[in-house]
């Protein structure tokens, strides 16, 4: 930011009538607009460190998820979210969650899981 | 498991045996039982907490026939000696001493690990934080607070670009307590801004579900800033910013503690600076939790230097409210603190607090003057500085620009801050933030329910 002196002073006028619940108000309505976008972004976004955590929920080792979730980010398919993924894929095999993973890991079922 | 014998050494060995089937005995934070106008020996005290079992007393209190009354705060001493097995100890010791919150360092660089490490690797000022750490150290703990009669919060950092894994480990392994703050992620730690929020939404999300007692990273600010009384105003925007933001993710008030640290030392005048600003903080953050750490920024190689600073840091706390009074060990400023500094720490707060009793009962701080003007004015300047961000474009604009860490008193600008770029950073690249598809949520949501059944089943 460029160099300012302290105006403190003029710019504090339109706060200088406020109660101090009327400025406490407007302080937390301020925070409340400032964090509004960046709530709506983690809302609607995921990263690699989340769909491993989901995976960990899901019974894998920091080790299996990895290479799991590094090779859906490959493929382009981590917006599908890694959990569904494996998810899906058990239900439409119809073997368990651990065993789909792990299958995904050994390189097989590749084909059937699709964005 | 065999409990802890007082004359004997932990065995470390047998912390290892069938380590891969131990699970915590509890989870979520605890907080000490105050109890009022409790006598203690020939003594009533006004502003303590139940007894321990077994414990060491202060210097002092073989002249009062070994009596050792636990002040009502929570006590935090942080350890960092980079192996589990000497952290244990140290545990052991600070416990003993009358510690409650064992805070352990990280390794240097852990911030910067993609995932999350294994094993039992040494580290570097602070432990890497894998799962078998933290588990033999839980292990290790479960035993101790049963030696000393007073459940322990462990505590560590759920930081960096793993968060919400470590989230996962520390909701699963008992951790209690736990840093979060994405603004640390950005402005410390140069990772990426998008990706360090995105991140932190999910990793508070898993600690609500936990009980997890969150503490941010403001204090970082006062550590880093020229003049760490100038970065007042923004301290207190930053510590809205994680409130804010947290609350969004569904972290119950209660379980969010501000980290907050009164910026000066001697020579400068300290309460006439310090203590406002602790009374703004108060007021505009009622109902959240205060975990008051003491002073840092100018700590030099005296000890006695930095433990007076440390005893008026513990006056600030008994003069306004505290629920975490934090210790600094006072060899911190030079290097990783030996073992008995970490009790050195800790006794300086249990001494000024024993020393303060009743303290409140007796003074009040003046409505008028310069105490309430100076934290109105504070208030106004974190007022305006976050008018100037909205009114610039938001959050990462700010950044972008250098907002923060300034060293100018705000509404002055010195164009010193720390800058961010929002398309930078570690973990910057496009995909490492990824929009969802919108079949992603049920599963999600699904697994928030399933943890927070899971911490029901805990907690009765």
């Amino acid at each position: 930011m460029n160099e300012r002196k302290d105006d403190f002073s003029s710019r504090r006028e339109h706060l200088a009538t406020m109660s101090d619940e009327q400025l406490h108000n407007h302080f937390w309505s301020l925070v409340d607009r400032m964090v509004l976008p960046l709530v709506e972004e983690a809302r609607t976004h995921t990263s690699p460190s989340i769909e491993r955590s989901i995976l960990l929920r899901m019974g894998f080792s920091s080790l299996e998820t990895k290479p799991l979730v590094n090779r859906m980010q490959e493929k382009g398919l981590l917006g599908r979210g890694a959990g569904n993924l494996v998810l899906e894929l058990a239900q439409k095999k119809g073997i368990s969650v651990r065993q789909a993973g792990l299958g995904l890991i050994e390189g097989k079922y590749w084909e059937e899981v699709t964005v | 498991m065999k409990r802890l014998a007082p004359n004997e050494k932990i065995d470390v060995p047998e912390i290892l045996k069938d380590l891969d089937q131990y699970r915590p005995k509890r989870k979520g934070w605890t907080w000490r039982k105050p109890v009022k106008n409790q006598q203690t020996g020939p003594f009533e005290l006004k502003d303590t907490s139940e007894k321990l079992k077994n414990s060491v007393p202060l210097p002092s209190a073989h002249y009062f026939d070994d009596i050792d009354p636990q002040c009502d705060f929570v006590i935090t001493t942080e350890i960092a000696s980079g192996r589990f097995e000497d952290d244990i100890r140290r545990m052991r010791m600070a416990a003993w001493h009358g510690a409650d919150h064992l805070m352990v360092i990280r390794t240097a660089g852990q911030s910067h690990f993609d995932g999350l490490i294994e094993g039992t690797p040494e580290g570097v000022g602070g432990i890497p934080i894998s799962r078998k750490q933290v588990r033999a150290s839980r292990k290790a703990l479960d035993l101790i607070e049963e030696e000393v009669g007073r459940p322990i919060n462990f505590h560590s950092y759920v930081s960096g670009v793993a968060g919400p894994e470590i989230a996962v480990m520390f909701s699963e392994e008992g951790v209690n307590g736990a840093h979060q703050d994405p603004q640390y992620n950005v402005l410390y730690r140069n990772i990426n801004m998008h990706r360090s929020f995105v991140d932190a939404a999910e990793a508070k999300t898993i600690m609500a579900g936990a009980g997890i007692l969150q503490i941010d990273g403001a204090h970082n600010a006062n550590a880093t800033a020229k003049e760490a009384w100038k970065v007042m105003p923004e301290l207190l925007v930053q510590h809205a910013i994680n409130c804010a933001f947290s609350r969004a993710a569904g972290m119950p008030r209660e379980n969010i503690a501000l980290s907050t640290v009164p910026p000066t030392a001697p020579p400068a005048p300290k309460l006439w600076l310090d203590l406002p600003y602790a009374i703004a903080l108060r007021d505009l953050f009622e109902g959240y939790k205060f975990r008051a750490q003491q002073n840092t920024r100018y700590m030099e190689a005296d000890m006695a230097e930095a433990t007076i600073t440390h005893v008026l840091d513990t006056l600030i706390s008994r003069l306004t409210s505290a629920d975490i009074q934090s210790t600094i060990t006072p060899d911190e400023g030079r290097n990783v603190p030996w073992h008995y500094n970490n009790i050195l720490g800790v006794n300086t707060a249990r001494q000024t607090l024993m020393g303060l009793d009743g303290l409140m009962e007796m003074v009040e701080l003046k409505k008028e003057g310069h105490l309430p003007a100076k934290a109105r004015e504070l208030k106004e300047r974190a007022v305006l500085f976050l008018e100037e961000i909205v009114a610039g474009g938001g959050y990462f604009a700010a950044v972008a620009q250098g907002q923060f860490v300034d060293s100018g008193y705000f509404p002055e600008r010195n164009d010193d801050g720390i800058a961010r770029d929002p398309g930078g950073g570690v973990a910057a690249s496009p995909d490492q933030v990824i929009e969802q598809l919108h079949h992603q949520q049920p599963l999600r949501q699904q697994l928030r329910r399933r943890q927070l059944h899971c911490q029901r089943l805990h907690h009765p």
